[in-house]
């Protein structure tokens, strides 16, 4: 299956705030379902978030990429959480 | 109910003269018949109903489905029992709406006109004409097509009508002696679901499990379980936020909505706000 033009620019828009997010060191993978972000952080990392000024950081830089919403998600634990960040 | 960190004000007139306004607005009727779901707007007006008219001459109704939280059913049985407020229930079928479980933005319009369709014919057989619900003035700021359903029935909203906020509801429910008056928010379970995808019992359940598993750690105030199919999306209060955006507690909030039937969990960032998948879907600005 091809993917549609809309997916490209999700995943586009999904791909700028990963790199914004490295760029705040803040390394996540970032998947796109419409107008939500859901990102996977580094179970060492996810602490940062409880901070209201990164959590701001973060949400400013999705709304640049046409993001409403920002949701982090809940690994199983930490080593399987820096698995997964470490999945191509 | 868990209390939830709510600060008003000890004292407030403008609260009170608006009360003294529903007592005339009450007394000016004889029998009123209340759409009652034990939340914290109809509580309020119920007993107040039941202080200015009597036992005799005020119905609080439930409509009760699998879109209203077993929770909240609880909760509002006990206040009319402690305020000796008389209630009859009844069940309302908006899933077996094709209309309603398709999930348009306008869901709200189909329930809505499941339960005043049901809920008005039965209150007029018993001798009540005037039917009120608890549509409170913060109310009609918000994306809200239950109230077309609402006027369409010949409902009143006198909370609306008066100028009553939700804080002058929770500041009058104190007074009053009402345990809802620090209750969260509480809309139906169907809210958690976006717009378009379809509302069935099986989903429903699910998010009050995930709810109720919640509350069951502990957390306390506004929360939400918003439902991405196979992920949910968890607002909670800043406080509860910050608190559990840690790995070690992150884990154990995550074990209980996987066992609440979810695959995947995710925090929201932003935390609890109230129409929160209005703006997902673009229906109300960010």
């Amino acid at each position: 299956m091809f993917a549609s033009s809309a997916d490209a620019e999700s995943k586009r828009k999904a791909d700028l705030l990963a790199q914004s997010l490295a760029g705040m060191g803040l390394p996540a993978r970032v998947e796109p379902r419409a107008m939500l972000a859901v990102i996977q952080v580094s179970a060492s990392l996810m602490s940062r978030l409880a901070e209201p000024e990164i959590r701001r950081a973060v949400l400013a830089l999705a709304r640049e990429q046409g993001f409403t919403h920002v949701a982090v998600e809940l690994a199983a634990g930490p080593a399987d959480g820096d698995a997964a960040l470490r999945r191509p | 109910m868990p209390p939830a960190a709510i600060e008003l004000p000890e004292i407030d007139e403008s609260a009170s003269a608006k009360e003294g306004a529903l007592v005339a607005w009450l007394g000016a009727r004889e029998r009123v018949a209340i759409g009652y779901s034990g939340g914290v707007d109809s509580a309020y007006l119920a007993v107040l109903a039941r202080r200015t008219l009597g036992a005799d001459s005020t119905l609080a109704i439930i409509g009760r489905s699998a879109s209203y939280p077993a929770e909240q059913w609880a909760t509002a049985r006990a206040v009319a029992h402690q305020f000796d407020v008389r209630i009859l229930e009844l069940d309302t079928q908006e899933l077996d709406d094709p209309r309603y479980a398709a999930n348009p933005s306008n869901r709200c319009y189909f329930c809505k006109t499941e339960l005043w369709g049901k809920l008005v014919p039965v209150a007029r057989a018993r001798g009540f004409d005037v039917i009120v619900d608890g549509t409170n003035a913060d109310d009609l700021t918000d994306y809200r097509p239950g109230a077309q359903a609402a006027r369409e029935h010949g409902i009143s909203s006198p909370l609306a009508e008066l100028g009553f906020t939700k804080s002058d509801i929770r500041v009058r429910s104190r007074a009053l002696g009402l345990p809802t008056w620090q209750q969260p928010s509480s809309p139906c379970l169907s809210s958690r679901v976006p717009y378009g995808t379809s509302v069935t019992a099986g989903r429903l359940q699910q998010i009050e499990r995930a709810e109720r598993a919640l509350r069951a750690l502990g957390i306390e105030g506004d929360l939400r379980v918003r439902y991405h199919d196979e992920l949910a999306r968890v607002e909670l209060s800043r406080d509860a936020l910050e608190r559990w955006l840690h790995a070690d507690r992150a884990c154990g909030l995550r074990d209980a909505l996987l066992d609440a039937g979810f695959e995947r969990v995710a925090i929201d960032l932003r935390g609890f706000r109230s129409g929160s998948l209005n703006v997902l879907h673009g229906v109300t600005a960010a």
